[in-house]
């Protein structure tokens, strides 16, 4: 046994070599194996790294595509196309469509770039012809052979180093034209990545075409020959080449030894091309050589180490005479180390107290400069304790509170309080400081004076290391001219400067609002539109302050008469809007109504004058039957005012769909009758009216007819009353008044002296120029006299506005043209009127004639208004005489001047010379005896 | 005597600073410290919301005089009365002023007209906007607009012979008065709108079916068409090509020179430029002679 020792003591050495030997080829393997390994996986990051960045650019070509199809949907060229279907010159308003898309593409232009480049370089609109339409940028000519197609396409211009993109333009479903977006290939690399060091290449990234033609680069002046691009362009893709594998077997000339790894771009037939510098993808590898040498270092290593076994030995020995003498030097050592401690300990004792000194020193720098912040600040400043009691304040705080730092000390905060705030205000302020420790927000506060003024407060708690609160921290700003100022914007923006009403704006805002609010409750909206009947003269005549006056003293006097949630707006002018909340029926709008129309009627004086006008509403409701929106319940409200007015102003009229519906086709019917006077198809008959028992002729009655082109001839009861109240009705009148003076003139110089009757309604009499009107014909036609005219007023119409109507009728006599009172009996004509109104003649409504024979009471009628006429010396003329029984009654009654079927239907003009050439009335009328009025015998 | 005279000299001087009812001149707008600019609401001229071409305008003339600017509204019917203190009449025989009203305004600038019967009794600036009166009708109408042709007369003829028996609308006293293009007298059915004095509302009341057709001036077609693309469109020229400008008192010819000065200043530095491109974009394309002859 101690043999074996002793013989593995003396060969321990070698055997730790040979085992260390072993160890290090093992080692050596393994180094070797993951390199391998490692050049895989770079290989497999370069290709990825590759196809990403080929995805980038396909990207950018894509997005460039939508860019371009979305030029092509654009509203500016659609309103183009619209605009040139509708047949507008290119000189009057086709020009302006052109602008706005040159506008719209150029704004595109330079709104999108990449890296501060432009994306596209030009942007045209082209017709299907090809030419341009439009356009901004800079491009060059059009190639020819441009693509078509439905679908947006990309094309690589080489030769022009661009690359284009179509995107079909369609109007209705129809190809129109395209456009054609051009960009730079300069562009493209912007996005490439490339990489130099010391003048050579590491990393350089191109596009190339299918050719191997380059398309851009990462390096602004590429080197490569376009052989040796041709030979990048062969290279295999899904793979990492080098350089020395290519095909052709040239070398790139680029100084290092590179990869090339060639990936496509998807949706074109460009390819990505990366060149990397094959030092730095893979490194500096290991080679065998190297390995060798390696291996041949543990070998020298351990006859080394048996060398150096025996030079220990030695050393031992000398290494303990060393220990010794060490240990000396140690313990003397330490002795030094403690006094060095000692005088280090001091040294920094008198370095903390010179350091506190100084921060004592900037400490009271500080509190001045604080205590003059708080003295200074321009905003209020107060500190309180815990419990809320003021500790101090500043003079700005005792500047904007009007209270002095006396009168503030010792009190709470809440003697500013100035009740705007409620209880729960101040609860949110006290839970956010003790949540958070600090709030901010606006608050309103009174002054000692009494007056308010708003504050933007900010309060912070100070805590101390417990996080209890020993004070608060308030400061402010005083804001009162700010919100003063935000009040006046907002009421500039939303009320009408001169009444303080709601404006335009303003009134849709609610009345939108009111209409979600009545369709979520059930509940019903009326819409009043009020205008002001006469207002425009008391402009005229007062002056437009006087007038401004006055709109403010009945919009106060309106808004006064409405409820709290009903809304009153001014359009302009003296046009106003009311949105009347919650009205179920109409009995419960109508007295909201009618307070309107006495608020706006009501008297106003100014200077002594009373000025007064009256008001005429038209009144829509929502929701309805069928779906309508803000802007239909106006126009519908603004139609119900109109027929107002036309009812006679100072009333309120309620929209009928019905109506509505009946005034379009009204409007239709007059548009056609306008239409029909223009074109001539209205023509004068004439019925004549003669005296039963001499046989006499006296006149005409002109009777208005219309040829109608599809309908025939119609009377005048299938289209007068369209235009009764419609001042087409007076244009008419003065149609038929000119007819009748050319008639009566041509009559005149056949020698055939008849008068001719008129109808005139109420309206055209009330005309301003109705009497100059006559002056001038008469004065046209001086050999028409003034008695051959009569005119013809309805009994009814004429006491509807008889003031004015009486006045022109005696401006009419005054000529010497002749009135004649029509159906009289019909109306409700006092004595004193009939006294005073100037018609020479009463004609007797046919109803009575018609039933004189049957009816008793007509009979009376009949015979009090032959009597009524005789009293009053006027002329009585029976209307509807339609058999001899009827003439010979009428006679017996004392009246014998008539017309009717009986005695001759309405005639053309040129029918009447012969018909009273020819005539003969019966012959129980010619000179039948006047009979005593006791001796008639009626039944 | 030498104390009356200084009397009356003090009384006369009050008097001319006191006279309100009396045209001002630029002496007396720069003693009285404010320009008032009487605006009618129009297109993007005078927007009515306190901008607009001719708003800015005047507000750069009146910063140009040191004097505080001041927009009065006012209208088409009364914007006469309202510079000059008296109505304007026109008959037969010519153009007369009549009666005594209150003085609103120093000078008119709202896309104003430059037509005869106003130049009888006002000043006019240099030109400030070009115009021109327009046929328009709705889209769905049978009239279809005319081609247009190097013959600005020969447009004119053929348009006025399209409106034939169909209703016109118009607005009297103002650039769309029929009077001032022969149409009145003539036949053809005119429907006056006056309901409001805004040429705004003329396209509106198209579209209501007030009548068929409609003038309108070319500022507010740029906006309509705009606006309302695809219902209405331009027939073709009713007048041919017309100016804009300021207008001012006849006893205020100082005042219109210092405006000419200014307008060619501005016009000289680009900012008239950026005002037409702000409020009328496109505008130029459609007068390109007029804005070629304003460059510098």
């Amino acid at each position: 046994m101690s043999g074996a020792r002793s013989l593995l003591g003396r060969h321990a050495a070698l055997i730790v070599v040979g085992l260390f030997l072993a160890y290090s080829l093992a080692l050596l393997w393994s180094v070797f194996s993951s390199q391998r390994l490692l050049l895989e996986a770079t290989d497999r990051r370069l290709l990825a790294d590759s196809e990403r960045r080929a995805a980038v650019i396909a990207d950018f070509f894509d997005e460039r595509a939508q860019d371009a199809a979305q030029i092509a949907e654009s509203r500016e060229i659609q309103d183009y196309f619209v605009n040139q279907a509708l047949g507008m010159s290119s000189r009057y308003g086709l020009n302006l469509s052109l602008d706005a898309i040159d506008r719209r593409l150029d704004d595109y232009l330079q709104g999108k770039t990449l890296r501060s480049l432009p994306v596209f370089s030009s942007l045209r609109l082209m017709d299907e012809a090809g030419r341009r339409v439009a356009g901004a940028g800079i491009a060059p000519p059009l190639r020819p052979g441009l693509p078509g197609g439905d679908v947006v396409r990309l094309h690589i211009d080489y030769d022009a180093c661009c690359y284009e993109v179509f995107a079909p333009v369609s109007y209705r479903g129809e190809r129109r034209g395209f456009i054609l977006a051009m960009g730079r290939f300069d562009t493209l690399g912007a996005m490439l990545i490339g990489d130099r060091a010391d003048g050579e290449v590491r990393y350089l990234e191109m596009v190339i075409g299918p050719d191997g033609r380059l398309v851009a680069s990462s390096e602004r002046e590429p080197t490569l020959t376009p052989e040796i691009a041709a030979t990048l362009a062969a290279a295999p893709v899904g793979a990492v080449t080098p350089e020395a594998k290519l095909e052709s077997g040239l070398g790139l000339g680029l100084g290092r030894a590179m990869l090339a790894v060639r990936s496509p771009i998807p949706g074109t037939e460009l390819s990505m091309l990366t060149l990397i510098a094959e030092a730095d993808a893979h490194g500096q590898g290991v080679s065998p050589g190297f390995l060798a040498g390696l291996g041949a270092f543990p070998v020298a290593l351990a006859v080394v180490w048996l060398a150096f076994a025996r030079q220990r030995q030695r050393a031992e020995r000398l290494r303990s005479d060393v220990e010794a003498a060490e240990h000396r030097r140690v313990r003397l050592e330490a002795d030094n180390a403690a006094l060095a401690a000692e005088v280090a300990r001091r040294e920094a004792a008198e370095a903390r107290l010179h350091e506190r000194t100084l921060e004592l020193t900037r400490s009271n720098a500080e509190l001045r400069q604080l205590a003059m912040v708080f003295t200074h600040a321009r905003e209020g400043i107060s500190i309180t304790d815990a419990d809320g009691t003021i500790l101090e304040v500043n003079e700005a705080f005792c500047r904007l509170s009007g209270y002095a730092r006396e009168e503030l000390i010792g009190q709470n905060p809440r003697v500013l309080k100035s009740g705007r705030q409620g209880a729960e205000h101040y609860a949110q302020m006290w839970q956010a400081l003790r949540e958070r420790g600090h709030w901010s927000g606006e608050i309103w506060n009174r002054r000692k004076d009494g007056s308010l003024y708003a504050e933007l407060l900010t309060i912070s708690a100070i805590r101390d290391d417990a996080g209890r609160t020993q004070r608060y921290v308030a400061l402010f700003t005083d804001i009162t001219a700010q919100k003063s100022h935000q009040q006046q914007l907002e009421r500039i923006a939303h009320y009408d400067p001169l009444t303080g009403l709601a404006n335009r704006s303003l009134l849709a805002d609610r009345l939108q609002q009111s209409m979600v609010m009545a369709q979520r409750r059930g509940a019903r909206l009326a819409i009043v539109y009020l205008d002001l009947d006469g207002f425009k003269s008391i402009n005229d005549r007062h002056g437009h302050d006087v007038g401004d006056r006055f709109l403010v003293a009945v919009a106060n006097r309106m808004r006064a008469v409405l409820r709290e949630g009903d809304t009153l707006a001014r359009l302009g002018g003296d046009e106003f809007v009311a949105v009347l909340q919650d009205t179920p029926t109409i009995e419960v709008c109508v007295p909201m109504l009618n307070r309107l129309l006495a608020a706006a009627s009501a008297p106003w004086i100014d200077d002594g004058c009373e000025l007064r006008v009256s008001a005429s509403l038209g009144v829509s409701f929502y929701p309805q039957a069928e779906p309508v929106d803000a802007d239909q319940l106006l126009r519908q409200a603004d139609q119900a005012m109109y027929q107002a007015k036309l009812r006679g102003k100072d009333r309120y009229h309620l929209f009928d769909d019905e109506q509505d519906r009946t005034l379009r086709d009204h409007h239709e019917g007059r548009e056609r009758i306008r239409l029909g006077l223009l074109r001539g198809e209205f023509e004068l008959y004439y019925q004549p009216k003669v005296n039963m028992r001499s046989g006499r002729v006296l006149g005409v009655e002109a009777l208005i007819r219309w040829n109608h082109p599809e309908r025939g001839l119609l009377a005048p009861g299938e289209f007068l009353p369209l235009i009764e109240d419609h001042p087409l009705g007076v244009v008419v009148g003065d149609w038929v008044l000119d007819q009748a003076f050319a008639q009566l003139d041509a009559w005149n110089a056949a020698g055939l002296a008849l008068a001719v009757s008129v109808n005139v309604s109420a309206r055209q009499l009330e005309e301003a120029d109705f009497v100059a009107g006559l002056r001038a014909r008469f004065a046209v036609h001086p050999g028409v006299a003034p008695a051959q005219l009569e005119l013809e007023v309805l009994e009814s119409s004429a006491l509807d506005d008889l003031a004015e109507v009486s006045g022109v009728m005696h401006e009419c006599r005054a000529l010497g043209v002749l009135f004649a009172l029509d159906d009289f009996g019909t109306g409700y004509c006092s004595l004193t009127y009939l006294k005073n109104l100037p018609a020479s003649t009463l004609k007797i409504d046919r109803s009575f004639v018609r039933d004189m024979l049957d009816d008793p009471e007509d009979l009376a009628i009949l015979e009090g208004v032959i009597g009524l006429a005789a009293a009053f010396d006027r002329q009585p003329v029976a209307e509807g005489v339609e058999t001899l029984t009827h003439g010979e009654l009428l006679l017996d009654l004392g009246c014998e001047l008539a017309q009717g079927y009986g005695i001759a239907r309405p005639m053309p003009a040129s029918a009447v010379a012969g018909w009273v050439r020819e005539w003969v009335p019966g012959p129980s009328w010619l000179n039948r005896p006047r009979v005593e009025r006791e001796a008639s015998a009626l039944m | 005597m030498f104390r009356s005279l200084r009397r009356f000299l003090l009384l006369l001087l009050s008097a001319l600073f006191l006279l309100p009812a009396a045209a001002a001149d630029l002496a007396e707008i720069k003693a009285r410290g404010e320009l008032r600019h009487l605006g009618i609401r129009y297109a993007n001229f005078v927007t009515g919301s306190g901008d607009g071409f001719d708003v800015e305008l005047v507000r750069g003339f009146a910063a140009h005089l040191g004097v505080r600017y001041t927009l009065v509204y006012s209208d088409f019917y009364t914007v006469i009365r309202d510079l000059l203190g008296r109505e304007v009449v026109r008959g037969e025989d010519g153009v007369r002023l009549v009666g005594d009203f209150p003085v609103r305004g120093d000078m008119i600038a709202a896309g104003f007209t430059v037509l005869p019967w106003r130049d009888a009794v006002l000043l006019f600036s240099e030109p400030t906007f070009p115009s021109q009166v327009l046929l328009v009708a709705r889209a769905q109408s049978p009239i279809e607009p005319i081609p247009g042709s190097d013959a600005l007369d020969a447009d004119v003829r053929a348009t006025r012979a399209l409106i034939g028996t169909n209703s016109l609308l118009v607005m009297k006293g103002t650039c769309l008065d029929p009077a001032n293009y022969g149409l009145e007298g003539v036949g053809i059915d005119l429907r006056a709108y006056t309901r409001s004095t805004n040429l705004n509302e003329m396209v509106p009341a198209l579209l209501n079916g007030e009548a068929e057709l409609t003038l309108l001036d070319a500022p507010d077609v740029l906006l309509d068409l705009r606006k309302w693309a695809g219902r209405i469109k331009v027939i073709g020229p009713i007048s041919d090509h017309q100016l804009l400008a300021a207008a001012f008192p006849r006893e205020a010819p100082a005042l219109r020179d210092a405006f000419n000065a200014y307008l060619r200043q501005i016009k000289t530095d680009g900012r008239y430029d950026a005002l037409v491109d702000k409020y009328y974009p496109g505008i130029r394309r459609y007068f390109p002679e007029f804005f070629a002859g304003q460059a510098g």
